[in-house]
């Protein structure tokens, strides 16, 4: 089992930079970036965005004895090349003739020489743009000693804003066990004590209903019912007058807040704890000392609880670190449709801004959330049944 | 054997229903729906379905106005009433003489004012004239009566249903006349049409995304199974690299990277890569496990023996003996395929406007002021709903189907 452990754990490392580096790959072939725009918009200074671009590792700054070793190249047209004299800023030559460097920025703010790609801004900084391995490297070397990069929309560490939606989504998906557990097992396990009655006919269509309703829909479902009867909030994590709210107000709020989403989630969850723990039981009352203690003569409810609940509802138990790994994706599409600041509406936020740390680094911290959680519930699994052997 | 022991399920039967008429709704879309895919109408935006009711329209009271001349005008204010089963369709004719054909009311604008003098239309029913529905219609455009997914087109100007505007008087320029059976969207077309036209890619996507995907897994798996070693290790790692990403979030990322601007085929295509991408690793890794256990089988040994090349063990021994639990496991995993679409065009990175699928017509859901004001929007949920519904029930009775132990309710540790 240690053993077992530790090979697993070291096997995270080396998923989690696979994982990150090919991520880093897929973002950077996106054609544009979250600068592009900006770039692309007059009212901008050119040289401002170009000067972000570099505080985020993007771009490279060149000085101008590095410029003169470019040599001439052609772009546009035109034969360019830049000359070292002394200054700060190379001068530019178009044709072997001196140009303005607001002018010679119009035709340079993006050039080739051989496979190397540069950016000039209009005050004639050169600079190099960082190729995606050397990129990765680092920001692979500053994720090591814990800057995980800044986020461009918020431009705060990424860290910070993904530990508060974190949080959230946390909370959320607990909240979504919590209810799972707490109406599947009960269901399921009256379900099996007895099959084939109406009731486990009834439990088994509305586990039915249950695994296949689009989290969309549900959530979609769950607004319009929140809108039409006004007893939830129609979404986000608090009310607006939260911070006037005494202690046990604030705790009222945020459950308020999050029954309804809690409930959207826990939905398909549910199902699947429903199914299983009448598997469970089912096959646990047809075990051997189900029959021995019955034939003792222990009373049908201590035969129930005692013998063959307990056996039938550890694997469920364990079940939790799967979960909570699929809930983590499940959540996107509620907490988008409920407006619940979590991780996944991070995510496709930051996407839709295109921006880049903070996705890498949301999809990293979800990765491992996973990862983390399937361990979990593998070791667990070990502990509680002592017939499985972890190897 | 299967079909049998398949037949005797009565959810799987239902299931398999629910998916005939499905799939038969969205082939034959076209030719089903009453309009064309994108047909926009300003004057029926946002209408109620008419299956289920009717606007009323009640005056409320009267605003007083000058017209440019300093005449005073009187200017009504309305109030729009939601009448459930009336108002609808509905089985009279203007004269209101019974009929067996069904009729619908045109819709009507009544511009209302308030006591700002500002005014706005709405749209209800006109009781006096009732317009009879006609089946098997011919319009002037041409469209296809029956596509499959887009393939072996037929063309066609017959449509099933359509409206009679004959008797509409000519002089009203009020009168907006519509079938619309489920109601309109924001953009005034007919949402039964655009769930018809959406069924399309919709329901497609999953059956094209698991068949990429399978035939991926049976060949990685195969291979990565039958050869074992060092080819099994990285495939397994490769494996394990996809199930470790959450799937939404991998498939987000994928489609990051790819250009924004497509053709609508492209996009399609776009898709179904991308949820293939996603799903073939849990399956590879399902066949793996099968074929490694298939590999020292007698007849697989056997077929080594007498001289049978890797290839030929692999794809006419190992594979076929897989192939119920493929099936099986292939429609139990289609809902998330399409689910997998519904989220990507709900999301807005997939299927785009002016073109159709369940999860983008949900899309419009998203702003909780349309959806309560009109909460018909929500109707190609249950949509996706049924048919995810119907691929479970249908997967369902497959596996137990496929695993007699399970049908007849022994437990494996019961029968050894």
């Amino acid at each position: 089992m240690l053993t077992f452990t530790i090979r697993r754990l070291l096997s995270i490392p080396p998923l989690i930079l696979v994982v990150s580096l090919l991520t880093f790959l897929l973002l950077k072939t996106a054609p544009g970036d979250f600068y592009s725009q900006q770039e692309a918009d007059p009212a901008r200074s050119l040289t401002e965005v170009l000067r972000q671009k570099e505080s985020a590792g993007l771009l490279h700054r060149l000085n101008p004895s590095q410029l003169e070793a470019l040599g001439e190249f052609k772009d546009e047209g035109a034969t360019w090349s830049f000359r070292d004299v002394g200054e700060k800023i190379p001068t530019i030559l178009q044709d072997g003739i001196i140009v303005e460097h607001r002018l010679a920025s119009h035709s340079l703010l993006n050039f080739q020489v051989g496979s190397t790609r540069y950016q000039c801004d209009d005050e004639g900084v050169v600079y190099r743009k960082v190729g995606p391995i050397e990129g990765f490297f680092s920001w692979f070397f500053n994720a090591l000693s814990g800057d995980f990069g800044r986020s461009y929309k918020f431009n705060r560490p990424v860290f910070g804003i993904i530990a508060e939606r974190l949080w959230n989504t946390l909370t959320l998906s607990i909240a979504a066990l919590v209810i799972a557990y707490g109406l599947g097992v009960p269901l399921g396990v009256f379900a099996a004590v007895k099959p084939n009655s109406p009731i486990d006919h009834t439990a088994g269509i509305l586990a039915f209903i249950g695994l296949s309703i689009p989290t969309v829909f549900s959530a979609l479902l769950a607004v319009l019912f929140a809108t039409y009867s006004g007893l939830f909030p129609i979404g986000d994590m608090r009310s607006l007058d939260y911070d006037q709210l005494g202690f046990w107000g604030k705790i009222g709020d945020r459950i308020h807040h999050l029954v309804l989403p809690a409930i959207v989630l826990g939905t398909s969850a549910m199902a699947g704890y429903m199914r299983q723990a009448r598997g469970n039981m089912i096959e646990a009352l047809g075990q051997d000392y189900v029959r021995t203690a019955r034939a003792k003569g222990v009373p049908h409810t201590g035969v129930l609880f005692k013998h063959a609940f307990r056996n039938a509802v550890n694997p469920l138990i364990t079940m939790f670190g799967y979960s909570l790994a699929s809930l983590l994706s499940g959540s996107l599409l509620v907490e988008i449709v409920m407006n619940w600041p979590g991780l996944g509406r991070l995510v496709f936020e930051a996407i839709s801004a295109k921006d880049e740390p903070l996705v890498l680094a949301s999809v990293l911290i979800s990765t491992l959330l996973l990862v983390f959680g399937n361990l979990v519930a593998d070791l667990l699994l070990a502990l509680v049944d002592p017939r499985v052997r972890l190897s | 054997m299967l079909w049998h022991r398949l037949r005797k399920n009565r959810l799987a039967m239902i299931g398999a229903a629910i998916l005939l008429v499905l799939y038969t709704l969205s082939c034959f879309g076209g030719f089903i729906a009453p309009y064309s895919s994108n047909e926009t109408n300003k004057y029926t935006v946002k209408y109620g379905p008419m299956l289920l009711g009717g606007y009323s329209i009640d005056k409320v009271g009267e605003v007083i106005d000058e017209d440019e001349n300093y005449n005073e005008i009187i200017l009504s204010t309305y109030e729009r009433n939601w009448n459930w089963f009336e108002g609808g369709v509905h089985f009279h004719n203007s004269a209101n003489e019974f009929t067996f054909r069904p009729h619908v009311h045109p819709l009507r604008e009544y511009q209302s004012w308030d006591e700002y003098g500002e005014s706005e239309y709405l749209m209800a029913v006109d009781r006096t004239i009732s317009l009879p529905i006609q089946f098997f219609v011919e319009r002037e455009e041409s469209h296809e009566l029956f596509s499959l997914c887009g393939f072996f087109p037929i063309q066609g100007k017959t449509h099933l249903m359509g409206l009679d505007t004959e008797q509409l008087p000519s002089d009203r320029a009020d009168l907006h006349p519509g079938l619309f059976l489920l109601g309109t969207d924001i953009l005034g077309r007919d949402l039964w049409t655009r769930i018809l036209y959406g069924g399309q890619v919709s329901l497609s996507v999953g059956l094209i995304g698991i068949m990429i995907s399978i035939s991926i897994g049976l060949v990685i798996g195969g291979i990565a199974g039958y050869f074992g070693g060092q080819v099994d290790f990285w495939l397994m790692r490769l494996v394990e690299l996809l199930l470790a990403i959450p799937g939404l979030y991998l498939i987000l990322t994928l489609r990051y990277a790819i250009p924004d601007k497509l053709s609508p085929r492209q996009t399609y295509m776009m898709i179904v890569a991308i949820l293939a991408i996603v799903g073939w690793a849990s399956t590879g890794r399902m066949i793996r496990g099968m074929v490694l256990s298939l590999r020292e089988s007698e007849y697989a040994l056997a077929a080594k023996a007498l001289g049978g090349s890797s290839a030929r063990v692999i794809l006419r021994h190992l594979l076929p003996n897989t192939a119920s639990i493929v099936i099986v496991t292939a429609t139990l995993y289609v809902p998330y395929y399409i689910l997998g679409e519904v989220a990507l065009s709900f999301l807005g990175f997939g299927i785009t406007e002016p073109d159709s699928s369940w999860g983008l017509l949900l899309k419009d859901c998203n702003v909780s002021e349309v959806l309560k004001y009109n909460p018909w929007l929500i109707t190609p949920g249950f949509f996706i709903f049924l048919a995810v519904l119907a691929y479970n029930f249908l997967g369902d009775g497959l596996r137990d189907a496929a695993d007699p132990r399970a049908y007849l309710g022994l437990s494996k540790k019961a029968e050894s």
